[in-house]
């Protein structure tokens, strides 16, 4: 189950360093903290509760978007966007590997 | 001749009506107050198990030992619970099957009938259940009644494990990062 949590990082940091490639490796370490917090949430509420897997993601986004603009960026506009592609590319690589009828 | 057809009509008239009057009212059933346990959730690890309950309105998902009381509630008429089970593979519903509350009998003992449901599925996929009266030894333990439809398994613990470390070392993070930031700058 763990291999789905290290795909995620796997895609989410280089797209992270598309918008930002100062300090690598504190940005490479806030952004799996950030996933390895938000990540199982959402397992744990998905496979749980009868939330919406795209309502899930938003909250999602929103986390790491606060998370990202706390540790890495000043402008929460960019860290919002940043979350945003980070967030809807995996899911729906998700959605896609998984085959989760939305 | 009038006058006898008007005594046989009467005569009709009041054999129906006595007729009628002589057929009993549906009889009130009387129910005991009923506790339902479900006994072996566990034994069916592919499948989650919900019950509604018509008293709130409210559905609950259930867990090994949950426990559910059904009272005399003439509000919302007959309290009952319905049970049904979904498939974690594929989150296929099963069938569902209502669960009331049942007469009174001497086995029951108390006012309370304490009864163990047991789960099964047929070859065909459909959940069944058996009605086993419980004894008072059993019943006496504490069992729980959902309140929060979670159940925590051992995947789900390990997660939120990583889930409360990760959130511990980013508030340790944010607590210290203005302290990295004024040794920067000094």
């Amino acid at each position: 189950m763990l291999k789905y949590l290290a795909l995620t990082i796997a895609i989410e940091i280089p797209i992270y360093f598309l918008f930002d490639r100062n300090k690598i490796a504190y940005s490479t370490f806030v952004l799996i903290l950030a996933n390895c917090f938000t990540w199982p949430i959402v397992n744990i509420l998905f496979h749980n509760t009868n939330i919406h897997l795209l309502i899930l993601e938003s909250g999602v986004t929103i986390v790491e978007a606060i998370i990202i603009n706390i540790f890495l960026q000043d402008k929460f506009s960019k860290s919002l966007l940043i979350s945003f592609i980070q967030n809807s590319i995996t899911t729906f690589i998700g959605i896609w590997i998984n085959n989760i009828q939305l | 001749m009038k006058k006898n057809n008007l005594i046989i009509l009467f005569s009709l008239l009041l054999f129906k009506l006595s007729a009628v009057a002589d057929i009993a009212l549906p009889k009130i059933e009387n129910l005991q107050e009923t506790k339902y346990y479900f006994a072996n959730v566990d034994s069916f690890a592919n499948y989650t198990f919900y019950v509604k309950k018509n008293a709130n309105d409210k559905t609950y998902r259930i867990k090994q030992s949950s426990a559910f009381l059904l009272k005399d509630n003439s509000k919302i008429g007959e309290e009952q619970i319905e049970v049904w089970a979904v498939r974690n593979s594929d989150k296929q519903k099963s069938n569902t099957f209502v669960l009331k509350r049942v007469k009174p009998a001497i086995e029951h003992g108390g006012t309370t009938a304490h009864i163990a449901i047991m789960l099964s599925f047929d070859k065909k996929n459909n959940l069944n259940y058996k009605q086993v009266v419980m004894k008072p030894e059993c019943y006496k333990r504490n069992y729980i009644v959902p309140i929060i439809p979670f159940t925590f398994t051992p995947t789900n613990s390990l997660l939120l494990l990583v889930s409360i470390i990760s959130m511990l070392i980013l508030f340790s993070l944010a607590i210290y990062k203005p302290v990295f930031r004024r040794m920067k700058y000094a």
